[in-house]
């Protein structure tokens, strides 16, 4: 498919092999919603093509202007918010699709039932959707578009409005129905990423900036966002040598080469947060990495303090320290500090 | 029990409240008051007056089942879509709310009279519509749309488009989606319009005098038979009147009692 929609800033192509399923992740307001909604026929592109299966779904190049409405496109669309029809029971909720393509009304139940099961459900088949919690309502809406066969399943961050003890559950079901299913995903969720798609598409302001297997693009991130999905710390540069880049400030930075660099072609380099230790004086003589930041925030998580800083373009630098030596640091923000990381703790690689 | 939470309204504002209060509901007190209670039943049992409820409850239903045919999909259209001059279709479409009736009465009969737009053409046609029970049921729908389509518009937005679009993507088709998704969302909304269309069918006056004019059991409604019975006996219009409030006080309660389960 391709889409451009000039008022939302959208402009994209995106390829999907059969059975694939695609995360998609990106910062708010990057498009992933309007991509859904184009390929759910709600929202009509300026210009544009798509076709699933033999079938086109717009053609907005062409003079004739193709343009199918969304329910004879055989994509069902699962949001944040189940969004179960509040008048009918969970069975009636999932026997719509069935309906809607001309089912019988035992019939329609019957396949209704099926589902429900599938997704663990079955018996909360004569419950109304007030009746049911929050995960439980996610379950039946999963069944609800299932039931209704789809072609392609578009998932809206499916897990975002649920507790944390509901969670799990529903990903093991999504887990299990979407295998071998098409679908993309929107996620915020770097587990989702990981655990629903075998690949993932990386958008920002429209454009896609990122694409390829998920595990790959977690590991080798190329833009700021997927480096802080990854939980990882990014620095971008130009290679000095086929193990050391040099960043815009002038830091040197040697890792572990991870593909080939060439000499004076961009590259990145890739370090984790439980890697860094951070001084108050620039260690002098040491073989590793220094790089002079400033503290903007500290995030206390367990017995842990996460301390983020800034170097001196802004980009964000990621340190994890325990509580004790956050403390005998005397950190706190505006404070100048060095984060140091060993050669061997950093991956780089050619942008 | 609900726990009693502060109101943060300074204590005067009850007085003009109270006194608005007194002030709709002394009226009617005061009228009830003048019933001749032991010649109630005799006077609302009238020829004439059974005749003019008898009329007034057919061409009310029939006005608000019209209302619904023509209301429901006026609201859909301007509730979800959009088109230039929209908000000019919708202004005009609510003008008879703000119109007096006598007015919309007349501006039937240059359209559906004698001599009107459509009249003529009706009558080669050997259809005669002013000064019947159609024309009474045409004048009462006139007055009272525009009641049912803002009800069910407001409904219709605040339900919003989003159990539309996910019934679509299940495969519905807009008729499907329609009919077993959008309607029932909107059934209280629907009923209540159609509640308030009833009773302004029901109290209809101006437009229906001017338009259909006061023929017994054609056209006379209740409001035309009290208009009519108040020059020439007094206690049958008073009787009458309470029969009016009677059935408008059952009519705001069924809305209520829907809106608040």
């Amino acid at each position: 498919m391709s889409a451009t929609v000039t008022a939302r800033d959208l402009d994209l192509e995106l390829q999907m092999a059969a059975g694939e399923r695609v995360a998609v992740l990106g910062p708010n307001g990057a498009g992933k919603s309007t991509l859904l909604a184009v390929l759910a026929g709600i929202l009509r592109p300026d210009a544009g093509k798509a076709t699933l299966g033999d079938r086109v779904l717009y053609d907005r190049d062409s003079p004739r202007g193709v343009w199918l409405p969304p329910h004879s496109r055989g994509i069902a669309l699962l949001a944040q918010d189940p969004l179960l029809f509040p008048h009918l029971s969970a069975l009636d909720n999932v026997a719509f699709g069935p309906r809607a393509v001309g089912e019988r009304p035992a019939e329609a139940r019957a396949t209704a039932r099926r589902w429900l099961g599938e997704v663990g459900a079955g018996e909360l088949a004569d419950r109304r959707p007030s009746q049911l919690s929050g995960g439980q309502a996610q379950r039946v809406a999963i069944a609800r578009a299932l039931a209704a066969q789809p072609r392609l399943l578009l998932l809206d961050e499916p897990m975002a409005a649920l507790d944390v003890g509901a969670a799990p559950l529903l990903r093991r079901v999504l887990r299990r129905v979407l295998a071998d299913r098409a679908a993309l995903i929107v996620t915020h969720d770097l587990l989702d990423a990981l655990l629903l798609a075998s690949r993932v598409v990386v958008i920002d302001h429209g454009r896609i900036v990122e694409s390829g297997p998920t595990e790959e693009v977690i590991q080798r991130p190329r833009t700021p966002f997927t480096a802080r999905i990854a939980g990882l710390n990014l620095v971008k540069g130009v290679a000095t040598s086929r193990t050391h880049l040099r960043d815009a400030h002038g830091v040197e930075v040697e890792g572990s080469p991870s593909g080939d660099l060439v000499e004076g072609e961009p590259a990145l380099a890739v370090f984790s947060p439980t890697a860094v230790a951070v001084y108050v004086e620039p260690p002098h003589g040491s073989p590793r990495n220094t790089f002079p930041v400033t503290v903007a925030e500290l995030e206390p998580r367990d017995a842990q303090v996460r301390v983020r800083s800034h170097d001196r373009s802004g980009a964000t630098f990621l340190a994890d320290v325990t509580a004790s030596s956050a403390s005998e640091l005397d950190l706190y923000p505006g404070k100048h500090v060095s984060y140091s990381v060993k050669a061997t703790a950093v991956t780089i690689y050619p942008a | 029990m609900r726990p009693k939470v502060y109101s943060g309204l300074p204590r005067w504002v009850f007085v003009p409240a109270a006194a608005g209060a007194v002030f709709v509901l002394l009226p009617l007190v005061a009228m009830a008051a003048k019933v001749q209670w032991s010649q109630f039943f005799t006077l609302i049992t009238s020829e004439s007056s059974i005749a003019a409820l008898k009329l007034s409850l057919q061409t009310s239903t029939a006005s608000t089942v019209l209302c619904i045919v023509l209301g429901v999909p006026m609201a859909m259209v301007l509730a979800r879509t959009s088109f230039p001059g929209q908000r000019v279709v919708r202004s005009l479409m609510l003008l008879p709310l703000v119109l007096p009736p006598v007015v919309g009465g007349i501006a039937l009969l240059y359209t559906f009279g004698r001599r009107g737009l459509l009249g003529h053409s009706l009558e080669v046609l050997g259809i005669q519509i002013a000064f019947s029970t159609t024309a009474v049921v045409l004048a009462q729908a006139f007055v009272a749309l525009p009641f049912l389509v803002v009800a069910l518009e407001g409904t219709l937005r605040t339900v919003g488009q989003r159990y539309e679009i996910v019934a679509a993507t299940l495969g519905g088709r807009p008729t499907t989606v329609l009919m077993r998704v959008t309607l029932p969302l909107v059934l209280p909304g629907l009923l209540s319009g159609a509640v308030l269309s009833f009773a302004r069918s029901l109290g209809e006056f101006g437009a229906t005098l001017t338009f259909a004019g006061s023929l017994q059991g054609v056209t006379r409604t209740l409001p035309l038979e009290i208009y009519l019975q108040r020059e020439t006996d007094a206690d049958a219009a008073v009787a009458l009147s309470l029969v009016l409030v009677v059935i408008a006080v059952l009519v705001v309660g069924l809305a209520q009692g829907r809106r608040s389960p």
